[in-house]
């Protein structure tokens, strides 16, 4: 169950990301996951919701490209609202 | 809206302070194991047979890693060596930061060899670079054969596969020949020693590998000293 700690840093970069870059809200996340990455990809995403929520990221949505091969895991993309 | 285009590792924090403990490991000559394994799988019991083969003169110190308890520190303190348990308080892997914290009041020029025992665990250590030279995955025969299937990313990064508990062969229906064909599927490359940590069988091989690649990294280090 180290998603928990996978979707804090996700969430830490996304916030980051958000403020350098004109401070809108964060609507949704791209993540790839790789086979070989050990992260669940639906414990990260039930993870990443429960962190997010009452924050002001609530209601971001992380969309997951899972990877059938590679040890990828990787914070692909984040879509921002026009701050 | 707009989309932002990152392309960055979600582990980049911890993958920079390992990096930087990787600098330092190889700055002062330090050969690093990180001992995964799931919980009962003898981690613990293949230190302690480990540092009682120590050949003299080797310096070499162990963090051991748990969610609550000293108990594997006490364990390990007997033969000598300097040991520091982890306490992680509930995270189920060692991360980098919390390797370079535990080393901060130890001289990093008064070690050859650091082991690191990871948290009982077969899944979350794996995501978690220390800035080891190997990953070591244990597996014990009390487990199923189908181990490295069920959780290959373990298996997919360690360098060596220590096959633990051998003396209980005869009783348990496990089939060594087969979790080590399973492991080979996820990683073909993988070295395998069988183990007996209660009758010693194997830990000859063992200690003979652990040589060798300390003298390999003594001499990359030496290597890299004289080009400095």
């Amino acid at each position: 169950m180290h998603e928990l700690s996978i979707a804090a840093s996700i969430l830490e970069t996304v916030k980051r990301q958000a403020a350098a870059n004109g401070g809108g809200r964060v609507k949704k996340a791209g993540v790839r996951i790789g086979a070989l990455s050990g992260v669940d990809t639906e414990s990260l995403r039930f993870c990443f919701g429960a962190i997010v929520a009452g924050t002001r990221e609530a209601g971001c949505e992380l969309e997951i490209e899972f990877e059938a091969a590679g040890e990828a895991l990787d914070l692909a993309w984040v879509d921002l609202e026009d701050g | 809206m707009k989309r932002l285009v990152l392309e960055k590792k979600v582990l980049s924090e911890n993958d920079r302070i390992a990096a930087r403990l990787r600098a330092q490991f190889a700055e002062h000559g330090i050969y690093c194991l990180n001992f995964i394994s799931s919980p009962g799988s003898g981690k613990t019991s293949l230190l302690e047979r480990t540092l009682e083969r120590m050949p003299p003169g080797r310096r070499v110190a162990v963090l051991t890693g748990d969610i609550q308890t000293d108990n594997d520190a006490r364990r390990l303190a007997r033969f000598g060596f300097p040991v520091k348990q982890i306490t992680t308080a509930g995270a189920c892997h060692l991360d980098a930061s919390m390797i370079e914290r535990a080393l901060a009041d130890w001289s990093l020029n008064d070690l050859d060899l650091l082991l690191i025992e990871n948290v009982g665990n077969l899944v979350c250590p794996t995501s978690y670079d220390l800035g080891e030279h190997a990953k070591i995955v244990v597996l014990s025969v009390t487990e199923g054969e189908d181990k490295p299937l069920k959780y290959p990313a373990t298996f997919h990064k360690a360098s060596l596969m220590i096959l633990n508990k051998t003396d209980l062969l005869p009783h348990v229906p496990f089939d060594w020949r087969l979790a080590r064909s399973y492991a080979w599927e996820v990683h073909p490359t993988l070295e395998v020693i069988l183990v007996s940590c209660l009758n010693g069988e194997g830990l000859g091989e063992w200690c003979e590998w652990l040589d060798r690649k300390c003298g390999e990294s003594a001499v990359v280090a030496a290597g890299e000293a004289s080009a400095r």
